[in-house]
């Protein structure tokens, strides 16, 4: 009898129906929401990329932020809308903030290599924002391969980074999220992709938006959660940006995704101080700033081991390591990140 | 888990997805990890690689024949556009390390002036010191000049005292020959009043 009491018929609004196939038609039918981006304005032109300027609502902090997000994404996941903008909150946390776009390389950029983007062009933008900042000193926040790239900068130049903050950043490669068998070929040679990329030259959008696709195996539940709630509106937007962010990829030279594979996955140089940078030794014990490093607890595609090994090989005294609850993604989807790094910012801001 | 959330067959159907899409998601790295495929994919990539420069390379020959521009020509004058920025790149930082320069030497120049001007400052204020100094020393000279006169005078009058002194003394000698003239005089007329009164009798 208790269990004839228990059990119950699943039930249905009506009006809820209405609304989630409604906004399900919408997501189907209608074109992909515009992102607006929070003001800003650009310092700096180099090639494809750009260095944006995002002032803060009302300055509080002395010491300007310098956001630099992977080369594999767009990076307006940044700033993706006015609610859960990572870039925007940090505006109104009292931050200045410049975000390093690094743009969609065309064949003509083939040939730019891991030392090219981190000397002319990543130090360059730092150097341009220091000195439109008026600041003496400026914070590094780097994101995915965008924080390999701040470290791998921090170690070798002598501008003056007063902290460094590396979120969901692949610094071992000794482990990555292949099955074992894939990470010993990439890692003994058996499976190498120079040929192919020496072929393409530019590695096209589309295979970098598929093998994210296939990194991820079966990944229905994106789709599942939008059905699910799709008659929340609020979420439906989120998604739709999200999708939108998500089929957006970008090109990669061909020379720098090269240089990655073999230098950083096969022979792991960053970890073992072999790796060189137009001549100069990458030596992260170099790095003497305060270090902030986050890590995600649902990140599918940045293990936890591959960040952790930086905290080691850094010598600065004053470093700092976090777990957040999130996803890769979702750090910055849902603004968490500013979130994550705004309290260990603001006591490390004052010149 | 909550009764709405019990009764909600969305929320069923997310539940029983997720624990597919897991199931599914091992099985599959389970089938993949091996190295059959791993062979299999590094020749598919090798076949790939060679259709691709195939490809290119056709249409490089069909461009060229057809005497149309191909991607790369195109990259070609890019990549000058490209070249051109990094020189004006270039010149920039030169820029800034003249007006860095510039700065730096404007800073030392007012460092500089600063410092003459703080010099001036104290020389002006040293000057109005040794002014000051050589007013009080020329006043200090006429006093010690007037001292001098009031010494020249003072031994005049000293010189004067002692004649003054020695007339005293000379004075004092008279009055004590008086004193003693008048003694003698007064014993005389004792005397002779003596011998009168002698006489008498």
């Amino acid at each position: 009898m208790a269990a004839i009491t228990r059990f119950k018929l699943p039930v249905t609004n009506l009006e809820t129906e209405r609304e989630r196939w409604h906004q399900l038609y919408n997501v189907l039918h209608e074109p992909k929401p515009e992102i607006k981006s929070s003001p800003r304005q650009s310092v700096w032109r180099k090639n494809k990329s750009v260095l944006w300027f995002y002032p803060a609502q009302e300055k509080k902090h002395d010491v300007p932020i310098f956001m630099v997000y992977s080369l594999l994404n767009k990076p307006y996941i940044l700033d993706i809308s006015e609610e859960t903008s990572v870039i925007g909150n940090l505006n109104k946390q009292g931050y200045d903030v410049y975000m390093f776009d690094w743009g969609s390389p065309g064949l003509e950029d083939k040939g730019i290599t891991l030392d090219n983007y981190v000397l002319d062009y990543l130090e360059m933008a730092v150097r341009v924002a220091l000195r439109h900042a008026k600041a003496p000193e400026i914070s590094l926040v780097g994101y995915c391969i965008g924080g390999t790239l701040s470290a791998m900068l921090a170690s070798i130049t002598d501008l003056p980074i007063k902290n460094l903050v590396l979120a969901a950043v692949p610094i071992d490669y000794s482990d990555f999220i292949l099955p074992d068998k894939w990470v010993k070929a990439m890692h003994d040679g058996t499976l190498s992709l120079d040929r192919m990329i020496d072929a393409y030259e530019v590695i096209p959008s589309e295979f970098l938006y598929t093998t994210f696709l296939a990194l991820q195996g079966f990944n229905i539940g994106p789709n599942v959660n939008l059905v699910t709630r799709a008659h929340d509106r609020k979420y439906v937007d989120k998604w739709r940006r999200m999708d939108k962010w998500t089929r957006d990829a970008v090109t990669f030279s061909g020379a720098a995704f090269k240089q990655m594979l073999n230098d950083l996955y096969k022979d792991n140089k960053l970890v073992k101080g072999e790796m060189t940078l137009a001549g100069k030794k990458v030596d992260l014990s170099k790095i003497k700033c305060s270090l902030l490093v986050i890590t995600s607890t649902r990140d599918e595609l940045v293990l936890e081991s591959q960040s952790l090994p930086v905290m080691e090989l850094v010598s600065s005294e004053d470093k700092t390591y976090q777990l957040v609850e999130a996803g890769h993604v979702s750090i910055c989807l849902t603004g968490q990140f500013a979130f994550a790094v705004e309290p260990w910012l603001s006591t490390r801001s004052k010149f | 888990m909550s009764d709405e959330n019990m009764n909600n067959p969305y929320e069923s159907f997310r539940r029983l997805s997720e624990m597919w899409e897991k199931g599914l998601n091992d099985l599959l790295i389970q089938s993949i990890d091996n190295r059959e495929l791993i062979r299999m994919t590094q020749l598919g990539v090798g076949v790939h690689s060679r259709y691709i420069e195939r490809l290119k390379r056709n249409q490089e020959l069909m461009a060229n024949i057809m005497n149309i521009p191909t991607k790369n020509d195109v990259a070609n004058v890019a990549k000058l556009t490209v070249q051109a920025e990094e020189k004006v790149d270039t010149l920039q930082q030169q820029i800034w390390s003249l007006q860095d320069s510039f700065a730096l030497a404007n800073q030392e120049q007012h460092k500089l002036l600063a410092e003459i001007m703080e010099f001036t400052k104290q020389l002006h204020t040293e000057w109005v010191h040794s002014a000051k100094d050589l007013a009080e020393a020329k006043k200090i000279t006429t006093e010690m000049k007037k001292m001098r006169q009031e010494l020249v005078e003072a031994r005049d009058l000293k010189t004067n005292l002692l004649e003054l002194k020695q007339e005293l003394i000379h004075f004092s000698d008279l009055k004590n020959e008086v004193n003693v003239l008048r003694e003698l005089l007064k014993k005389e007329k004792e005397d002779t009043a003596l011998a009168v009164a002698g006489a008498k009798e």
